[in-house]
């Protein structure tokens, strides 16, 4: 088996790394290709500081 | 017949002189060879039991260049060989040649070696007898194995040297067919005499290099693919094929442990109807608050009731602990109507959104619908947790499917390219 594996040894290892990239994605609820988050200010954005760009005139509101 | 000598690890040696220019030739298959080609004149002639030599004809009177000179030695097919003979073949009516060497075993036995392109295979006889799939099939089934039909000739002999233990020139009387199952050939020979099948493998430059130690560099540079080339020399398909099962299946595990750990559920469900106050403004719209155990994804599903009408829907998701804000936005828009007798739709009036690796907090959504003039339009947003990172799961199992997807297509280019070789190509399957 392990000979038939170091055939495609990198394959092999992309592979599992792939996989450890997935799980680890899966875990902390990450979409690996990006998700819908349009906040430049994401970071350290906090209430009122956080413009709203609607573009039919709405205005930003908070709690 | 004079001088007999021993050395190396193969038969013994022995001389005789050149009928016709009286060189003396060196022969090392002592009891089997009849048929002499002077290394001098180019004569070939036969010599058998001390009878005088007769003269069958003269070769050209070039000093063909041999990649294995008459007497090399070497070691193949577990066992020392000696390269006793050489022939230089054409395809009857074509410009394709090609050589073959005649290789004296240590045991007696002969086998060849063949060169076409610089690819390589060795050719051992055989007592078994192959027959077609079926009357005029051009496939032949032997030890589970299906060998089609890649060629079929008669060859012309250009030119030889060494010795032979037949006639050589009778070669060009015989039929030759040739049957492939990639790194193994069948051969058949027949003409109204005789019939006789041949076994042959491929045989990489290195390997024989190696068996006649001497450096790779040294042998023709190969061009094109082999007839009988592996596609896939170290079985890289097999081996792939086999491991991404195993991957997928632990994609799959992997997947269904997360929908464990992690299971998703809803946090929010909230049906709004837009309002537009005294201004003629659309008014915010908040909606109640909801716990996220993160590190999350969370999934948006929009939905709006719309007839020939949008709605444009930017969202911030704000942590009431830290403020710390995540903005989208989203335009739902479906128009429809008859046209021409015929019924037309187009756009959604759905959508969704994810936002990834939200922490762990209570948060609200600030939802700033736009619309088109004053209408009211009910809207709904559902927000679960934990959703199903499809694209993830999409992404893993398309990186998965890279290698050997590409593997295929070169095993696929590879057999497109050897057949392009072959007068039998559409005659395959």
């Amino acid at each position: 088996m392990l000979k038939e594996l170091s055939k495609i040894k990198y394959y092999v290892v992309a592979a599992l790394v792939a996989l450890g990239v997935f799980m680890w994605a899966g875990l902390t609820g990450m979409r690996l290709m990006g998700d819908d988050n349009e906040s430049v200010e994401n970071q350290n954005s906090y209430y009122g500081n956080s413009g709203h760009s609607g573009g039919h005139g709405s205005r930003f509101y908070h709690k | 017949m004079i001088d007999m000598a021993t050395f190396g690890q193969t038969s013994p040696s022995a001389t005789l002189p050149c009928p016709k220019c009286q060189t003396t030739i060196t022969y090392y298959d002592v009891s089997g060879s009849l048929y002499y080609v002077c290394p001098n004149c180019y004569t070939f002639f036969k010599y058998e039991n001390g009878e005088p030599p007769e003269i069958l004809t003269d070769f050209p009177n070039t000093n063909p260049s041999l990649v294995f000179p008459i007497g090399t030695e070497g070691y193949l097919n577990n066992q020392f060989v000696r390269v006793v003979g050489f022939i230089h073949k054409q395809e009857a009516g074509t410009s394709y040649n090609w050589t073959e060497h005649m290789l004296l075993q240590q045991d007696g036995r002969y086998v060849q070696l063949a060169e076409y392109q610089g690819h390589w295979m060795v050719i051992e006889p055989t007592e078994r007898i192959y027959r077609q799939f079926s009357p005029g099939s051009n496939y032949i089934d032997a030890d589970g194995k299906s060998y089609k039909l890649f060629n079929r000739y008669k060859a012309d002999i250009l030119n030889a040297a060494g010795e032979f233990d037949w006639n050589i020139l009778d070669d060009k009387t015989l039929s030759v067919s040739e049957y492939i199952n990639p790194p193994y050939m069948l051969i058949s020979e027949e003409d109204d005499k005789r019939s006789d099948w041949y076994e042959a493998h491929y045989i990489s430059q290195v390997d024989l290099a190696k068996a006649f130690a001497i450096d790779k560099q040294s042998l023709p540079a190969s061009y094109g693919v082999g007839a009988i080339e592996p596609a896939d020399p170290e079985d890289r398909w097999g081996a792939a094929f086999a491991f991404t099962g195993m991957m997928l299946v632990a994609v799959i595990v992997a997947q269904v442990i997360l929908n464990i750990v992690k299971p998703s559920k809803q946090l929010l469900n909230e049906s709004f109807r837009t309002e537009v106050d005294s201004a003629g403004a659309v008014k915010p719209v908040i909606t109640s608050s909801f716990d996220v155990a993160g590190s999350a994804a969370l999934n948006f599903d929009l939905s709006a009731t719309l007839a020939n009408a949008w709605i444009e829907l930017p969202i911030t998701l704000v942590n009431e602990q830290s403020g710390r804000v995540y903005e989208f936005t989203k335009t739902l828009e479906y128009y429809h109507g008859v046209e021409s007798g015929e019924s037309w739709s187009e756009g959604s009036s759905t959508d969704n959104a994810v936002l990834s690796r939200i922490p762990s907090g209570r948060y609200h959504l600030n939802i700033y619908p736009a619309i088109e003039g004053v209408r009211l339009i009910p809207f709904r947003v559902i927000v679960e947790q934990n959703t199903t990172l499809t694209s993830n799961l999409v992404g893993i199992l398309v990186l998965l499917a890279i290698f050997p997807a590409y593997l295929f297509w070169s095993r696929q280019s590879f057999e497109t390219r050897r057949w392009s070789n072959s007068d039998f190509a559409d005659k395959e399957e």
